[in-house]
């Protein structure tokens, strides 16, 4: 049985415009990998079709030897924590409360939380060092608070992998580097897998193992007008370590943009032209 | 400075505010005691506590040389009265703080999807037209029908976004209305009168019969928000966030809104539309102890019974004549719900 997660020629199409297409990817465990791709590349779609949240076209997935298409909700969510885009409550739900709802995939039907529900949320808002918020409104803390408590709800539902859906957007430039900083701890102390999908090139360059590198289907038939270079036109550019990956020929068959690639001890940095 | 300071009072308030938050909660689910004690002893013919334990004893068998009018006025009129106010204030409560989680919002009536249009569209056909239909058959068939067409239209695709539910309850509620009209147009003047004043919502038809007839139903939808109010803070999070935890959302949005459009049907049927105390109680609960389901829906029953029972004693005592209650709440009601609306910008909607 191989451990991680498999995507065999996977498809995907919105009221039958095509988004994604012969998508294969290994993602071993215990990495952090990045989806990266300008907007409308279907980073999202892919990631939901990850944890069964959408279901693609063709192909399919594959987590720990187990298709997820046969797999129960609850059953996916105790294996995968995920945390959707920018969210907001109209409630002031306290912190607690909202990482107690992580726990919902491993309590039955008529019950509530309980004492070890409540102990797990905590060590989970330890981890992402908000411990000192438990009590706060969710409506009265920080952006960049709110993101690591979500992430910390992820973390409560004590997943092998954790998709995050655009954590850094919507934060100011410290928080941003905060919580991909929390994230790289979880994933070297915890042993999680995490996938995420993230905007900049250079948070994608600075904090992953491997990246995804996603361009967007022009949704046309494949046989081009004269332009020969793309044999079949599928998603994926490149996948791999992040320096084979984002090279400015990748970047400028991803975005359709120049950029040039900037050394600085050891560092790479991609500039726009 | 300052904010640091508000921290800190917060900090120190959480800190002491264990038990004493403890202690407020126990006193408020005790509440219905001493409002149902109170409100047995009001009324055009007063009683005292002892009197009240007296007339149970009596009634239990021991007697101890009460005229009979006391038993018909305490057993056949203020008891029933008592208990059904007390029911209706507890569903209504109850079924507001669902609807209100259902749809992420601080603002929302059990009325939201047309339950009182369709129940008094029902109630009118019943009075005015179809005299054989009881009215509390005929307005509670009608406010789930309302319901059910407002759910079915907002649900394309096996999904029903909150913002289609909130637009499709409008439109039911205005066809309701719209058929209302034409009832009240074709009856006549006794009918007319019998409808408006059943539309002001009032206790003072309650019966031992409308209560046990109410009460199967009633009871199946609290109790099913009862046991399932946890999940409410988590459909009140967001579809997406439900989903990302393993919870269908879809499906719980429909078991809430079977159990509080069964509830709050019942509660119309025999008591008529008395306006916003679904939206005060669970607010005014929700300011003190705040928004988590577990706390807040257990705490409805209670005090929606308390509150209700209360303000129907107003209803029935404070002048010489008989106000209809939904009347007053609605009164009450107004200036605290545009008061919540302006504290809180709309409650927060996206």
């Amino acid at each position: 049985m191989s451990r991680g997660i498999e995507i065999k020629n996977l498809s995907f199409a919105y009221d039958g415009q095509s988004i994604l297409d012969g998508i294969d990817l290994s993602i071993e465990r215990g990495a952090i990998v990045t989806m990266l791709g300008p907007n409308g590349c279907g980073k999202t779609t892919l990631l939901k079709t990850l944890n069964g949240l959408l279901r693609p076209k063709g192909g399919e997935v594959i987590v720990d030897g187990r298709a997820i298409d046969r797999m129960s909700p609850p059953e996916i969510a105790r294996m995968m924590g995920h945390v959707p885009q920018g969210h907001r409550s109209s409630f002031p739900f306290t912190v607690l409360d909202i990482v107690l709802t992580g726990r919902l995939p491993h309590i039955s039907t008529f019950s509530a939380p309980g004492e070890r529900d409540e102990e797990v949320a905590k060590e989970s808002l330890d981890l992402v060092g908000a411990g000192h918020l438990t009590q706060r409104p969710y409506t009265q803390i920080s952006g960049g608070e709110r993101q690591m408590v979500m992430i910390a709800r992820a973390l409560a539902q004590e997943p092998q992998f954790l998709l995050l859906d655009e954590p850094t957007s919507y934060l100011d430039f410290k928080n941003q580097i905060g919580v991909l900083k929390t994230v790289r701890k979880i994933a070297d102390r915890e042993g999680v897998t995490v996938i995420m999908t993230l905007h900049d090139p250079n948070h994608a360059l600075a904090f992953s193992d491997h990246v995804v590198l996603l361009r967007k289907l022009d949704g046309k038939k494949p046989d081009g007008n004269g332009d020969g270079s793309h044999p079949h036109r599928a998603n994926v550019v490149a996948f791999g370590p992040p320096f084979d990956v984002m090279t400015p020929m990748n970047i400028q068959e991803a975005y359709g943009m120049e950029v040039e690639l900037v050394e600085h001890n050891g560092r790479r940095i991609l500039l726009p032209l | 400075m300052k904010i640091e300071y508000g921290r800190r009072w917060q900090i120190a308030v959480h800190n002491s505010s264990f038990n004493y938050k403890g202690m407020l909660i126990g006193l408020f689910l005790l509440l219905p005691i001493p409002a149902f004690l109170i409100s047995m002893m009001i009324g055009t013919f007063p009683l005292t506590p002892g009197e009240i334990v007296g007339l149970m004893l009596a009634r239990l068998g021991m007697d101890l040389g009460y005229p009979s009018v006391y038993e018909t006025v305490i057993f056949q009129v203020r008891l029933p009265r008592v208990l059904m106010a007390m029911m209706v204030g507890s569903i209504l409560s109850v079924s507001g703080a669902a609807f209100q989680g259902i749809f992420r919002n601080p603002l929302v009536s059990p009325y939201i999807l047309g339950l009182s249009s369709g129940a008094a569209f029902g109630a009118a056909l019943s009075l005015g037209v179809i005299h054989w239909l009881p009215v509390q058959i005929s307005a509670f068939l009608f406010s789930l029908i309302a319901v059910g067409a407002a759910y079915f239209m907002a649900t394309t695709k096996g999904k029903t976004p909150v913002v289609s539910l909130v637009l499709s309850g409008v439109i039911i509620s205005a066809v309701f209305s719209a058929l209302l009209a034409i009832v009240q147009i074709a009856v006549d003047e006794k009918s007319l009168q019998s409808i408006v004043f059943w539309m002001m919502g009032s206790m003072n038809t309650a019966s031992w019969s409308k209560l046990e007839s109410s009460l199967p139903l009633a009871l199946a939808g609290c109790l099913g928000i009862l046991i399932l109010r946890w999940r409410l803070n988590i459909l009140a999070l967001g579809d997406e966030e439900a989903l990302s935890v393993g919870m269908n959302p879809e499906k719980y949005k429909a078991i809430f809104v079977v159990a509080a459009a069964l509830a709050a049907s019942s509660a119309v049927a025999v008591a008529g539309i008395i306006g916003l105390v679904g939206l005060i109680v669970p607010h005014m609960l929700r300011m003190i102890f705040g928004p988590d389901h577990r706390v807040l829906i257990p705490l409805s029953i209670t005090f929606g019974a308390a509150f209700m029972v209360l303000v129907d004693d107003l209803a029935r005592a404070a002048l010489g004549f008989e106000i209809p209650v939904g009347i007053i709440t609605t009164l009450i009601g107004a200036p605290f719900f545009a008061y919540l609306l302006r504290a809180t910008r709309a409650g927060g909607w996206e």
